[in-house]
C-alpha cells in the first residue's frame, strides 16, 4: 500500500472505495496496523508546534513607514516643512533674479530728470517714462508715452531699449531723443546710433539723423535733425529757414506766440542761437532783417520795419 | 475569515478611489490586520525563522500595496495572499541558498540551539527539524494541510498542481517526518501496546 493513500485516509480525504481498501489493508495485518498507527500518530504529534504570535500592530507601523509614509510625503510633517521652506527659497530666488520692479515718471509742466540705474539720464519733456529698477535678460526696457531724451552709458552685453507703441528704440549709441506722440513717433539722435524698428520694420539712425513714423499709415520718415535738442542744450539751429518757419520753431520752443506779417514770411534765415533768451534771439533776428517788434500781452507781432 | 472560493472579489473594497487616500489606507489597514498574524505563521513554518517569516510576509503586503490599483483577484483573498507569501518564502530560500549556504546554515543551527534549548520542547525541535528537512514544496504542502487545515483540493488550487500530486507530497511528507517524530511515537505505540 503506498504510504500517500495511508495518509489521504487519515485526513479523510478517501472517497468510499478507497477509504474500504485502505481499511481492509489495515486488518491484514499486524505490521499493517503499525505503520498506519505510526503514521497516524506522526500527523497528531506534528501538530505539536505553537503558532508563533506576531505584534500585528508593530507590524502595521514598520509597513507603513516603509511603505505608505515614503509615498506620500505630504502626510509627514517633516516633508511638509522641508518642502515649504524650499518653495519659499525658490520664490525668493527667483524674485531676486528676474522680479524687476517697474517705476514711473510723469512730467506735465515741467520736464523731469531721472538718472537710470545703469547711470543713463532721462530727461522727460512731457508724458509718462516707466523703467525698471534692475536688469532682465540683459535688457533695459522702457516705456515711453510723451517726449524723452535719453543719454545712454551703452554697457556691453546690455540692450538698452525704449518702447513706444508699437516701436521699440534700440539704442547702440549714445544721445537720442525720442517722441512719442499723437499717432506720430520721433527719434533723433544727437550722438551715436539708434535702431529704430516697428514689428517688422525699421531704420538705422546715426549721427543727426531722425526718423519719424507714422502709426496710421505704417511708413518711416527720414528727416535732418534740426532743433531737436533745443531742450537739452538751449541751441536754435536755423539753417535756411523761412522767417515763419523760424517763428513757429520759436513758439515751439519757447511756448510763445509769434506772429509774422505777410509780406517778411518768407524771408531766410541762416544762424545758430545757443542758450540765449527768446528776447535776445528775436532782438538779433530784428536787428538783422530789419523787423519791428510788436509786443501785446498774448502776443508778438514781427512786422517791416517802416 | 473568507472561504476559498472561485468568486471574483476585490482585495479591498472595489468603489476605492484613488483620491480618496485615507480611506484607502484605513482599509488596507484591516486587510493587513486581518491577515498578518495567520501570514507570518505560514511563513514561518516555511523558512523556519520569525523574523525572516515576518519579512516576507511584509514583502508581499508591500507588493500588494504597490499593486493595490491594478489587481484582480480571481481567487480569493486568502488564497490569492497564500500564493504570494509561498511564493515569496521559496524565493527567500533560494536566495538563501544561493548566498553563502554555509554561513546560513551555521546561523540557524546556532539559532536554533539558542532558541529551541530555551523555549522548545524536544517534540517541537523535531518537529521543525523534520520540517526543515522537507523539500522546499512538500513543506509548503504539507505546512498548508497540517497548520492551515486546507483540503487536498484547496492546496492544489493555491499552489495551481494537480490533487495528485498533493497526495503524493503529502504522503512522502508524512513518512520523512515519521523519521524525525520517531521516539515519540515509539512511547505512544509501546503505551498502546501495554493498555
Amino acid at each position: 500500500m503506498e504510504e500517500s493513500k495511508i495518509v489521504k485516509y487519515i485526513l479523510n480525504e478517501c472517497s468510499k472505495e478507497e477509504s474500504i481498501q485502505v481499511q481492509e489493508w489495515i486488518e491484514a495485518s499486524s505490521s499493517n496496523r503499525e505503520l498506519f498507527q505510526k503514521l497516524e500518530r506522526t500527523w497528531i504529534k506534528s501538530a505539536a508546534i505553537p503558532k508563533i504570535e506576531v505584534d500585528t500592530d508593530q507590524a502595521w507601523n514598520t509597513f507603513k513607514n516603509r511603505n505608505i509614509r515614503s509615498r506620500s510625503i505630504f502626510f509627514n510633517p517633516y516633508w511638509v516643512a522641508a518642502a515649504a521652506v524650499l518653495v519659499i527659497a525658490m520664490l525668493f530666488f527667483i524674485r531676486n533674479q528676474s522680479e524687476t520692479n517697474l517705476l514711473v515718471l510723469e512730467a506735465n509742466s515741467t520736464a523731469q530728470n531721472v538718472k537710470l540705474f545703469d547711470s543713463s539720464q532721462v530727461k522727460l519733456m512731457k508724458g509718462q517714462l516707466s523703467y525698471p529698477d534692475k536688469l532682465k535678460d540683459k535688457e533695459l526696457r522702457v516705456k515711453l508715452e510723451g517726449t524723452a531724451f535719453f543719454e545712454v552709458q551703452t554697457q556691453k552685453n546690455t540692450k538698452f531699449i525704449v518702447e513706444a507703441k508699437e516701436c521699440s528704440i534700440e539704442v547702440l549709441g549714445t544721445q537720442f531723443k525720442v517722441e512719442n506722440l499723437d499717432s506720430m513717433i520721433s527719434v533723433s539722435v544727437l550722438e551715436g546710433k539708434v535702431a529704430f524698428n516697428t514689428g517688422n520694420d525699421g531704420i538705422l539712425l546715426g549721427t543727426g539723423e531722425k526718423a519719424s513714423y507714422n502709426v496710421n499709415s505704417k511708413q518711416f520718415y527720414e528727416e535732418k535733425v534740426s532743433n531737436e535738442f533745443f531742450d537739452l542744450d538751449k541751441t536754435i539751429q536755423l539753417d535756411n529757414l523761412s522767417l515763419l518757419q523760424v517763428a513757429q520753431l520759436l513758439n515751439e520752443q519757447y511756448n510763445s506766440n509769434i506772429q509774422v506779417e505777410n509780406d517778411i514770411k518768407d524771408l531766410t534765415i541762416n544762424s545758430t542761437f545757443k542758450n540765449e533768451s527768446l528776447e535776445t534771439i528775436l532782438t538779433i533776428l530784428s536787428s538783422t532783417l530789419n523787423l519791428e517788434i510788436d509786443k501785446t500781452s498774448s502776443q508778438i507781432i514781427l512786422k517791416k520795419k517802416q | 475569515m473568507p472561504c476559498l472560493g472561485n468568486k471574483k472579489e476585490g482585495l479591498m473594497n472595489s468603489n476605492l478611489s484613488v483620491n480618496n487616500n485615507y480611506s484607502e489606507v484605513k482599509d488596507f489597514e484591516a486587510l493587513f490586520k486581518e491577515w498578518f498574524q495567520t501570514l507570518t505563521n505560514y511563513a514561518y513554518k516555511l523558512l523556519l525563522d520569525q523574523s525572516s517569516a515576518e519579512d516576507a510576509v511584509q514583502q508581499v503586503f508591500a507588493k500588494v500595496w504597490e499593486k493595490r490599483n491594478q489587481l484582480e483577484i480571481d481567487s480569493s483573498v486568502k488564497s490569492y495572499l497564500f500564493r504570494a507569501t509561498y511564493n515569496t518564502c521559496m524565493n527567500e530560500l533560494k536566495r538563501n541558498k544561493k548566498l553563502n549556504h554555509f554561513e546560513e546554515l551555521a546561523e540557524k543551527a546556532s539559532h536554533f540551539r539558542a532558541d529551541e534549548t530555551a523555549r522548545s520542547s524536544d517534540l517541537e525541535r523535531s518537529i521543525k527539524q523534520g520540517l526543515n528537512n522537507l523539500p522546499e514544496r512538500c513543506r509548503a504542502i504539507f505546512v498548508l494541510s497540517r497548520y492551515e487545515n486546507l483540503k487536498y483540493k484547496e492546496i492544489a488550487q493555491l499552489l495551481d498542481i494537480s490533487i495528485k500530486t498533493v497526495e503524493n507530497q503529502m504522503g512522502k511528507a508524512l513518512k520523512m517526518m515519521r523519521v524525525h517524530l520517531k521516539e515519540f511515537i515509539t512511547i505512544v505505540l509501546t503505551f498502546t501496546l501495554f493498555k
